[in-house]
């Protein structure tokens, strides 16, 4: 089996941080590199600034934060950035964030999922401004 | 008026690399990374990836496709998931933001390695309960 979309595409590493400040991230970049530093799980890292790119569902998985970050175009209803998980304990295909604050970051192409009590948080959040 | 004499830039190996991709309409027994596959598509101006089909292909996330109008799944392996809901999610708005977006495609044999897939709720429920006879039958045979 060859690969077909995999090769070509040059990118600086991000590196394992843990701080990361004013730059653009690709998210599948990002959890590929965490993945092959062998976690599945984005943890401890602080991010300030940077603008976040899809596409990917990301789901926060326990203490994260976002402070005054925008979460990308609603398109007139927050509820367009938000997936619910039809599986109670378990999702896969979303990048799982762990321990992880997000400081005036921006999000293009980015969708959200989690608990509901987490999706019904950041809709109130951004129907009242930016995510708090 | 334009000038003829003008050279153009060089296209870079990425560009030529994406428009090559994003021109096929066939992918056979090819290990296929998902979003690399979409932002190809998007820097090509296509927000949906329409008309393609996928022969014994592994598809490979991390990533939430969204199940477009067309698009069929034939003796595949959607990924390994005790629970098919954990392969699902439900769109909470009428739009959804992050997904890779597949219209009229066609997967064949194909195997999905961290990928979830969204969608209309009809279609979410197609595929649950494609997921549980396929079980069944596994656990008849």
């Amino acid at each position: 089996m060859t690969d077909a979309a995999n090769p070509i595409l040059t990118l600086e590493p991000l590196g394992p941080g843990p701080t990361y400040t004013r730059i653009n991230i690709w998210l599948p970049q990002l959890y590929i590199e965490s993945a092959r530093a062998g976690s599945q799980v984005i943890e401890n890292r602080r991010f300030e600034g940077c603008l976040f790119e899809g596409p990917a569902v990301i789901i926060p998985v326990a203490r994260c934060e976002f402070n005054g970050c925008d979460l990308g175009d609603q398109q007139g209803d927050p509820r367009s950035l938000m997936l619910a998980p039809l599986g109670k304990n378990r999702v896969v295909g979303p990048i799982a964030f762990k321990n992880c604050q997000f400081i005036n970051c921006r999000f293009l192409g980015v969708g959200f999922t989690g608990e509901p009590a987490f999706l019904d948080d950041l809709t109130q959040a951004i129907s009242g401004g930016a995510a708090q | 008026m334009t000038d003829q004499t003008q050279a153009q830039a060089p296209m870079s190996a990425d560009e030529k690399f994406g428009r090559e991709l994003v021109a096929r309409t066939t992918f056979e027994q090819e290990a296929v990374w998902l979003p690399s596959l979409a932002v190809h598509h998007v820097n090509a101006g296509q927000t949906v990836i329409d008309g393609k089909t996928f022969t014994e292909c592994l598809i490979e996330g991390p990533a939430v496709m969204a199940v477009m109008d067309g698009t069929t799944f034939d003796t595949c392996n959607m990924g390994v998931a005790e629970n098919p809901k954990t392969l699902l999610l439900d769109p909470r708005g009428d739009m959804i933001a992050g997904a890779v977006g597949m219209a009229n495609c066609r997967f064949v044999r194909c195997r999905f390695v961290q990928v979830a897939f969204t969608g209309k709720r009809e279609m979410l429920d197609d595929i649950e309960n494609g997921l549980l006879a396929a079980r069944g039958k596994a656990v008849q045979a």
